[in-house]
């Protein structure tokens, strides 16, 4: 997995490419950490999921603790191009909702 | 050692004298005349021939050609050394090698023989880190120890008031004792126990050795060694030898030897007391955590399986459990979960989410609340960790058992039909423990004898394995494995599925494997009355 942002002022998109686990996790979230704390703040985080082989519970993890931490510091978070499994792995978990919300509840 | 010619060897016997350890290096840097302490010194780090480092700073000098100053050089065993270098009008340099101690100390000769003390040292290295159990490598510092540097050894374990002492005679068998008794009987024990550096053995009266620090067997004690065995960051006991009366006191060149001993001695000491500390850990966390072993329960079979990843952190998060009804005709709440992540964390929060469901079990009617407390109680700012798990309340009505499921972010249990048709719940909920509110909708399923209902974790349907080694088990194999189970007793059903994705895996690394089946008993059983109530059928 790698994760390089993209250009753009207030909008950053992350790709996150390969198996999301508890191997790649950890770099996927501090990543975002580091763009969150960018100034002037990111508005819009983009997690492109297109190259996503495989997210397993601690990618869930890591993908819910993405988004508390954007939230915390009031941006958004879209998952983009999301693939079948992870549509799947949201549905079964019941995260769907909570992930894909454009605001907090 | 290169080879020389005769005349050369010859030409340089003189520097054998030398009182520092010396070589003669060529211009290309081969080994033109080595003396016997300069040998001891260079064979403990280069096979044969000159140190790697020596060797470059003869290769730079021969290119400088200015005066050459020392090279300086830190020794593994013999600290720091500097290399002087004297060139010489054929082209040869002659390298002086000075450590702090002269050559004295540097590597001592064996007791005995004169044999090559570091080949002794290596094997007895080899034998010390051929265990990681502390009982076990305090016999061999015991045993070696008497067998080739005293007459008998004593090892003190560190520890409290009481001294564990491992005893050795020479060509003996070691021996584990217990004495009530102060190390400071013993000169130089106390300080040694802390870690402090060892007492030459010449200060200590050998007639002031306590009787209970003589083997049983040993005369009269002619000399005392005490020397520390140091650990990581703590003194990992002591080493005391002993020589028989008669025997002459222990040279410089053998405290010295025993002090190389020691230290490689309390390096595994520690380390399998450390190994030990740990394994301990986890086995209390591990026995805390274990599924129970399950049965027939108020005519309902139960059996479980659990499979634990094999992966260095080997406590994962997959558990089960059943938690009989606390009146007759009452449900039994079944459960089996996963937490995410492994190790000691998903073993905390395992321990947690059991001991909540246990003290919620009162409301398990309602498995929406259950949830959402459970949610509310494992809900933390610090991390989002979660657990996946089902409830199933059970009970068994006439010959049928209706079971009402309720998944949270699990996989939907499978339901074994008589008929060997396998079909999914319906129960659809959201993980515990993160999100601000937990969901799920329950699915009740009714069994008919012969039928059921099967609970499992991910690392099933996920483990890799197969022909080509990555490829998933897949709910699809699960099914078509479980619709050869039509009619099998639980037991028999979890063990099937064990074996198959067993098979599946071989030796490929996999994630904790749990599964539970909940059966009707197929007509015509008869209950083996081991739970409660087990003969209401």
């Amino acid at each position: 997995m790698s994760a390089r942002p993209a250009p753009g002022p207030r909008t950053v998109t992350v790709p996150v490419e390969g198996e999301l686990d508890h191997e790649s996790c950890e770099e996927l979230v501090r990543t975002v950490t580091v763009h969150l704390a960018a100034r002037p703040p990111v508005e819009v985080l983009r997690l492109d999921c297109a190259g996503m082989s495989l997210c397993d519970s601690m990618g869930l993890s890591a993908l819910l603790q993405i988004r508390r931490d954007v939230d915390a510091a009031g941006g958004r978070l879209r998952l983009d191009h999301r693939p079948a499994h992870l549509d799947r792995l949201l549905h079964l978990t019941g995260t769907a909702d909570y992930l894909l919300a454009d605001r907090p509840a | 050692m290169a080879s020389s010619s005769p005349a050369a060897t010859t030409d340089r016997e003189f520097l054998n004298a030398a009182p520092y350890p010396v070589v003669v290096l060529g211009p290309d840097g081969a080994l033109l005349h080595s003396s016997p302490s300069a040998r001891r010194l260079l064979a403990a780090s280069a096979a044969d021939g000159v140190p790697p480092w020596l060797l470059r700073a003869h290769l730079d000098l021969a290119a400088d050609g200015a005066r050459p100053g020392p090279v300086r050089h830190a020794h593994p065993v013999a600290g720091p050394v500097e290399a002087h270098p004297t060139p010489r009008p054929d082209g040869s340099t002659v390298w002086w090698l000075v450590t702090p101690e002269g050559c004295a100390g540097l590597l001592p000769r064996t007791a005995g023989d004169g044999a090559c003390d570091w080949e002794l040292l290596t094997r007895l290295s080899g034998l010390l880190l051929s265990s990681l159990n502390v009982d076990r490598i305090l016999e061999t510092v015991a045993r070696q120890a008497a067998l080739h540097l005293a007459d008998a050894a004593v090892v003190v374990a560190p520890g409290g008031r009481t001294l564990r002492l491992v005893t050795c005679l020479r060509d003996g068998d070691p021996a584990h004792v217990q004495v009530r008794a102060d190390p400071a009987e013993v000169p130089g024990l106390a300080e040694a126990l802390q870690g402090f550096p060892p007492v030459p053995s010449r200060w200590i009266d050998p007639d002031a050795a306590p009787q209970w620090l003589r083997p049983a067997g040993f005369g009269r004690v002619g000399s005392v060694l005490v020397t520390p065995l140091p650990g990581h960051g703590v003194p990992a006991g002591a080493l005391v030898l002993l020589r028989a009366a008669g025997g002459g006191p222990f040279a410089t060149e053998e405290e010295v030897f025993a002090r190389l001993f020691a230290t490689r001695a309390g390096a595994a000491v520690s380390a399998a007391v450390m190994y030990s500390e740990q394994a301990a850990v986890t086995d209390l966390l591990m026995r805390e955590l274990l599924p129970p072993r399950l049965e027939h329960l108020d005519g309902v079979d139960y059996a479980g399986g659990y499979r634990a990843s094999v992966d260095r952190d080997r406590i994962g998060g997959d558990f089960y459990d059943v938690h009989p009804a606390d009146q007759p005709g009452g449900e039994t709440l079944a459960l089996l979960g996963d937490v995410s992540g492994k190790g000691l964390e998903a073993a905390v929060m395992t321990g947690k989410v059991r001991n909540t469901l246990h003290a919620l079990l009162p409301l398990a009617d309602d498995h929406g609340r259950v949830l959402n407390l459970l949610n509310r109680a494992l809900l933390t700012s610090r991390h989002t960790r979660f657990v996946s798990l089902v409830l199933a309340s059970v009970r068994r009505e006439d010959d049928r058992v209706r079971v009402r499921l309720s998944a949270a972010g699990h996989p939907a249990p499978m339901v074994l039909r008589a008929d060997g048709r396998v079909t999914d719940s319906t129960t659809l909920g959201s993980i515990v423990g993160v999100l601000p509110e937990a969901t799920t909708c329950t699915d009740t399923v009714l069994l008919d004898p012969g039928e059921a209902c099967v609970l499992y974790s991910d690392g099933i349907t996920e483990a890799k394995g197969g022909p080509t080694g990555r490829e998933q088990f897949g709910e699809h194999r699960l099914r078509q494995a479980l619709a050869q189970c039509a009619g099998l007793p639980a037991e028999a059903i979890v063990e099937r599925i064990q074996m198959l994705t067993a098979q599946w895996l071989r030796d490929g690394r996999h994630d904790d494997m749990a599964v539970m089946v909940i059966a009707a008993p197929p007509h015509g059983h008869l209950p083996v009355v081991t739970g409660r109530r087990g003969d209401t059928a």
